[in-house]
């Protein structure tokens, strides 16, 4: 195996890796703060992807994507606490289960 | 553009129904003046057509094209033949006396307006009838007819059975109309016109044959339910629910006969099927006995009218059935005038008599209404035919006709017995004897819009005998006139005063009991069991059909299918996030792979 050459292929596993963890804690984990960790995962690991292909098929537009999707996370995140900290007052607590009073 | 003139007889009728709906309605008095004007306009046309419509020729007025359509042509013209030219003329006559008479009659009432407007729908209506020049347009006026005698004889809204009646009415014109326009159907396909001008040539031209007499049998029709001839003519005796003028003009003077009209109008078609006019001449020979027997044991003095109405009709339809128009039309218009007499004489006794309609509630109004009873008795005897009076003039005609039928002979002589006798028995209770009630102790005579139109008709009653009708019309004069048939006839028509006289010159109530007849030998009740009762379990049969099928399980299943869906899909939300999630991502994945295997990705 030949570690001096980092190939797209490399950088796209990588991305897969981080894509999965994401999707793994947003699925499996309880607490609503290691979720919304999680998804800043997805998003970054899709950042990586573009990011990645850009950069070896020389193209732009997936690298000018990245900015929008760096901006649009930091934005959600940022409603993301503040819904979290509002539920976390009224619930007293952020459990992913225990927040299911929106059921028939 | 005077050529169009004629258009006017026709139309003026119509834009005072119009325009009183629209405008005048809540003025009686203008709506009144407008809708007798119009009539009267038409009236004066008419009588113009009548004495210099020769001199234009036949048809009178340029006809209009209207529809063309596969071969199929019908104008919208103006006949102007000697027969339209003096149908026209009596329709508007006795339709203007008869507006003036309900000027009278219905001075009392608040929906006059209403009245005078379906009144002169009604005169628009039959004048379109009388002057259409093929069977299209006269369908379409014939239909026309039928709506404003539905809406006549429901005048009194507020009465059940004057809705009933004109429910009635119409019913049973629909059933005599299918017949009709079937037959319209089959001569327009044997024929290839259905234009009054042309089709006696094109008749000609054409071999006899099955299909010939069916169309002549479904023309018939048509005649059977407007002319109220058996087995439609149960209808007449329950329209006279309806105020007695409409009773006068539509039920006896001139919309019943329209059906004789129609007959002669298509004589070309009937007289080549032997078989159709055989049918015609019986059912109007035994129409001639069958009323005039119920009528014996009835007790409205506007029902026993009514059937005396359908026994004289049925001698109208006997003489187009033996192919002798001339009679026909002869008694057609001394008919008119007689039987519009005794119903406007009827109304005033009814008028008078504070709305009694039972003849054995009144009595004595001899001296209380001795203009009434006068003209009454003229009536019954025109009625009878009793020379020198009109009626007599115009029965001969029709008995002369019957010389070579004995079976018909002997069948409507009959009828003429019992005619004198009800007629008589009729005017012995109503108008002799001692008034049985206040209402008919204070009976008094209308006004002066009430007798003058009965006056002018009582004159009429009496000279209409001279009037050349069969002449004018040129139709073929029969030959040979033998005389036993006058003497006999009115032998017989005499000889049915005796017996009346026997029995009811004192009776204060009735001597003769006949079930059969009073109850009109159960043909209603008949009609009641098979037809009524049949339509009525077909109507719960459909209704059930609606109630379980269309509602119960389109509808309402429908709405049962999507609740319970909602209901099993609400057991999907179970609130926890990381399941939806879940779900999400597992249905990708799904999506994913079905794209990969359809080779949409790769």
């Amino acid at each position: 195996m030949n570690f001096a050459e980092i190939t797209l292929g490399h950088y796209l596993a990588l991305s897969s890796v981080l894509f999965l963890i994401g999707l793994a804690g947003v699925i499996l984990r309880r607490s609503l703060l290691i979720m919304m960790m999680s998804l800043e995962l997805l998003l970054n690991a899709a950042n990586l992807a573009l990011v990645a292909v850009g950069r070896f098929q020389g193209l732009p537009d997936p690298q000018v994507a990245v900015f929008f999707v760096i901006t649009v996370a930091a934005a959600e995140i940022a409603l993301g606490l503040a819904i979290l900290v509002a539920i976390f007052r009224i619930k007293k607590t952020t459990a992913a289960d225990q927040l299911a009073s929106l059921r028939f | 553009m005077i050529a169009y003139a004629p258009y006017l007889i026709l139309l003026l009728p119509l834009l005072a129904a119009v325009s009183i709906r629209l405008f005048l309605y809540p003025f009686p008095r203008i709506s009144i003046t407008v809708s007798t004007l119009a009539c009267l306009v038409s009236f004066l046309g008419s009588i113009g057509l009548l004495l210099f419509g020769s001199s234009m020729g036949e048809v009178t007025a340029p006809a209009l094209p209207w529809i063309e359509w596969a071969g199929l042509r019908a104008n919208f013209g103006i006949l102007g033949d000697p027969l339209a030219r003096g149908m026209a003329t009596l329709v508007s006559g006795v339709a203007f006396l008869v507006h003036i008479y309900s000027i009278g009659y219905l001075e009392k009432e608040p929906c006059r307006s209403r009245f005078f407007a379906e009144l002169s729908l009604f005169v628009f209506s039959m004048l379109g009838i009388v002057l259409a020049d093929n069977l299209i347009s006269m369908f379409i006026f014939w239909e026309l007819v039928g709506l404003s005698s539905y809406l006549l004889i429901g005048f009194w809204v507020e009465r059940p059975a004057a809705g009933a009646a004109a429910n009635k009415a119409f019913l049973v014109n629909r059933i005599g109309d299918f017949g009709f326009i079937l037959g319209i159907l089959g001569a327009w396909a044997l024929f290839g016109t259905l234009s009054f001008a042309d089709l006696p040539s094109r008749v000609a031209a054409s071999a006899p044959g099955w299909a010939v007499t069916a169309v002549g049998l479904g023309l018939f029709c048509g005649c059977l339910g407007k002319s109220a001839q058996f087995p439609l003519h149960v209808w007449l005796p329950d329209s006279m629910e309806g105020p007695t003028p409409v009773s006068s003009l539509l039920h006896a003077a001139t919309m019943v006969v329209a059906g004789v009209y129609m007959l002669i109008r298509v004589l070309p078609i009937l007289e080549i099927s032997q078989v159709t006019m055989m049918t015609i001449a019986w059912i109007g020979g035994l129409m001639t006995l069958l009323p005039a027997l119920i009528a014996c044991q009835q007790n409205d003095i506007k029902r026993i009218l009514a059937y005396s109405t359908l026994s004289e009709i049925a001698y109208m339809v006997m003489a187009v059935g033996l192919g002798v128009a001339g009679p026909a039309m002869y008694h057609l218009t001394t008919h008119a005038f007689f039987k519009c007499l005794l119903f406007l004489a009827a109304g005033s006794v009814i008028h008078g008599c504070h709305e009694e309609q039972d003849i054995w509630k009144m009595g004595g109004l001899g001296k209380r209404m001795p203009f009434t009873a006068l003209v009454t008795i003229l009536g019954t005897l025109a009625l009878c035919g009793i020379p020198p009076l009109s009626g007599f003039w115009s029965k001969d005609a029709i008995f002369a006709a019957t010389a070579h039928s004995p079976g018909l002979a002997a069948v409507s002589m009959v009828a003429g017995f019992f005619t004198s006798f009800f007629m008589l028995r009729m005017i012995l209770v109503a108008f002799g004897g001692t008034p049985k009630n206040d209402a008919a102790r204070h009976a008094h005579e209308g006004s002066i819009f009430m007798t003058a139109p009965m006056a002018v008709l009582a004159c009429l009653t009496v000279v209409g005998g001279l009037l050349p009708v069969e002449s004018y019309l040129h139709f073929p004069h029969a030959e040979g006139h033998e005389a036993w048939t006058l003497w006999v006839s009115l032998v017989v028509a005499l000889a049915g005063f005796v017996p009346a006289y026997h029995f009811y010159r004192h009776a204060t109530q009735d001597p003769l009991s006949l079930p059969a007849l009073r109850d009109k030998f159960y043909v209603d009740e008949f009609y009641r069991r098979v037809f009524v009762s049949t339509q009525d379990a077909f109507a719960r049969l459909t209704d059930a059909f609606e109630g379980w099928v269309v509602r119960g399980f389109l509808v309402r299943g429908s709405g049962v299918v999507a609740r319970a869906s909602g209901q099993g899909l609400r057991l999907v939300q179970c609130g926890q996030v990381q399941v939806y999630a879940a779900v999400f991502i597992l249905g990708v994945f799904l999506l994913i792979a079905w794209l990969w295997r359809q080779g949409v990705i790769r």
